[in-house]
């Protein structure tokens, strides 16, 4: 066992993990009220969209862009001056937040489009059939039919920036990043990198499970194949008025086609 | 009553532009079951999207009950839509929702009441125990009530295009839009569900409009019909009419099947022998044998009901050796049996 490992003791590596979590979650908070509505935006204002405005959509587009194209290892660089401004400082977990903030939210927007996207095109027609508004049909058909998506994509967005978080921490703050390559490399104390490291995969884990689970649980929909939950859905259904597989549907719509006119 | 007025739809691209409707025009009667029929890419589809401009046609006028709904702001057509009710091929049923809350949506997104509003034409949003109470009333209609608090996923087709219907029938429209609607499901299916439709409109009075690539849909229910072909309407007319004279090239390929159309009747000629309900007690192909020393050889027939009316075609050859043809012809119009030569 190496001195610093020593030193740490469990709140060593308690006050570090901690630290990880706090600045992870809340940056994801974070990124996600900036994010999500950029998201919607990009997805609403895009040609075909439910409210088309091809310059604003090329103009968050771009910024987008240019932000996730920026290594995050330089972009913290390049942002001290802007946490200084903003935040006061460039040192702590604060200035951490907002730079993974600003590194994430844009990531988020995408993602937000992306889920956005999936939703049937059909449905969104059928909303606005019934007379409903842009805000409606966000409300009302964007967010909850995208939900199951959406989650995936919080899971993947906060696993992004637990990544970036121990990137941040080799600058400034803490958590486990910090550790692991401030403190553990220059005195070469492997057993507290690789526990640094072990940390990093179980939170990883957790948030990973969880949010899979989540996600499943919340979507109505069924997937052939997806056998958990045909299974408890097909034991409250009479048989027959299960919808066929989809290999027997693509039969009968083949069948249907020879007997067309 | 809607009324289509010089509607045109171009869609630009850079390879040349693409005309998806020319120049239609259009009178829909209120309380008819209104058929559109056409081929794949006649146009139909983006048609039936003009009348609530889920499509914005390029040029000319969509007229609903006076009013040009081409003209109207976003605001007032979001109103206007709640008029329309709109069923499509593919259901389109929000999938995280239950069927009650799917029926249920169009009666959330009713604008609510502003206390000092004066409006009277609008149907506000209800409260939350009468929008249930209706829902239900609707899923009775649709024989669905059993499935209130079934997901989409869990439905088979004919069931998800009745909630479909339920939920385009609850902000009481008074016109129903079907894009399609049956061409998803099975013979069975497609029956029942064309019922359903025939009742709204006789029940509710609806007017239904029905766009379809299958004759069989137009014959079942509808009382007029539209051939649209190449962007343009081919003929309209009630459904007796067109099917009795078909005018154009495109309604005769839909009514006769194309087999029996291109066969090859070896000198003679084809006549289509037309029995639209009039008392024929003549056995007209024995008569013709027997009577005429016709030989006529049976290439096609069939017994439609056709709005609620039998109706009867038959294709037959008939050899022009011997002024055949001629007493045929003859022979028919004495026993006033409608037919028409060169299908």
């Amino acid at each position: 066992m190496s001195r610093l490992f020593g030193q740490l003791g469990f709140e060593g590596f308690a006050l570090a993990t901690v630290e990880t979590i706090y600045m992870t979650l809340i940056s994801t908070v974070v990124a996600y009220a900036i994010g999500l509505p950029l998201g919607i935006l990009l997805c609403a204002t895009d040609k075909g969209g439910i409210k088309p405005i091809p310059w604003l959509n090329k103009l968050i587009g771009f910024v987008v862009n240019i932000l996730r194209s920026i290594p995050f290892i330089i972009l913290m660089v390049a942002l001290i001056p802007a946490s200084r401004a903003i935040v006061g400082t460039s040192i702590g977990n604060e200035a951490m937040i907002f730079m993974l903030v600003v590194a994430a939210a844009p990531y988020v927007a995408r993602m937000v489009e992306s889920s956005i996207k999936e939703v049937d095109k059909g449905v969104i027609e059928a909303a606005r059939s019934m007379g409903a508004n842009t805000w409606q049909i966000i409300w009302k058909v964007y967010l909850p039919e995208a939900k199951p998506s959406l989650i995936v994509g919080a899971v993947i967005s906060t696993v992004t920036i637990i990544g970036y978080s121990a990137m941040a921490g080799t600058i400034s703050g803490g958590g486990l990043g910090a550790l692991a390559v401030t403190q553990a490399r220059p005195s070469n104390a492997q057993d507290v990198i690789w526990l640094c490291v072990a940390l990093i995969v179980i939170i990883v884990q957790i948030i990973q499970e969880l949010g899979m689970l989540l996600a499943k649980r919340l979507d109505r929909r069924i997937y052939f194949g997806r056998t958990k939950k045909v299974a408890a859905a097909s034991a409250q259904l009479p048989a027959e008025e299960l919808p066929a597989p989809i290999s027997a549907v693509n039969d009968e719509m083949a069948g249907q086609d020879d007997q067309n006119l | 009553m809607i009324q289509l007025k010089h509607l045109t739809k171009i869609y630009p691209s850079k390879n040349g532009d693409t005309v998806a409707l020319n120049d239609i025009d259009l009178t829909i009667p209120d309380g008819s079951i209104f058929g559109i029929i056409g081929l794949s890419g006649a146009g139909k589809s983006t048609l039936v999207r003009c009348v609530n401009l889920l499509e914005r046609p390029t040029s000319g006028s969509v007229v609903i009950d006076g009013e040009d709904v081409t003209l109207a702001k976003q605001k007032r057509l979001n109103l206007l839509r709640k008029n329309i009710g709109m069923i499509f091929q593919n259901f389109n049923l929000l999938e995280q929702r239950t069927v009650a809350q799917n029926v249920r949506f169009p009666l959330d997104i009713a604008p609510v009441k502003r206390k000092n509003s004066t409006e009277n034409t609008v149907k506000f949003r209800a409260p939350k125990q009468e929008r249930e109470q209706r829902v239900k009333e609707l899923l009775e209609l649709v024989e669905l009530s059993d499935k209130a608090n079934a997901y989409p996923s869990q439905l088979s087709g004919g069931q998800k295009q009745r909630v479909a219907i339920a939920r385009a029938l609850a902000s009481g429209p008074k016109y129903l839009l079907c894009d399609e609607a049956t061409s998803a499901l099975d013979p069975t299916t497609t029956q029942s569900i064309l019922a359903l439709l025939k009742s709204i409109n006789e029940k509710l009075g609806v007017t239904v409009i029905v766009i379809t690539h299958e004759m069989k849909v137009v014959e079942s229910i509808c009382t007029d019909v539209a051939v649209i072909s190449n962007s343009r309407i081919a003929e309209t007319g009630s459904v007796r009419e067109v099917f009795s004279k078909p005018r154009s090239e495109i309604a005769k390929e839909l009514i006769i099947p194309d087999l029996i159309r291109t066969i090859n009747s070896e000198g003679g000629k084809k006549l289509r022998l037309i029995f639209a309900g009039e008392e024929t007690d003549a056995p007209v192909i024995s008569g013709l044998a027997l009577e005429c020393n016709v030989k006529a050889n049976i290439l096609y027939a069939d017994t439609k009901n056709i709005d609620g009316k039998p109706f009867g075609h038959m294709v037959i050859a008939v050899s022009e050796e011997d002024g055949q043809l001629e007493k045929a012809k003859q022979y028919l119009s004495k026993h006033n049996v409608q037919f028409e030569e060169e299908l």
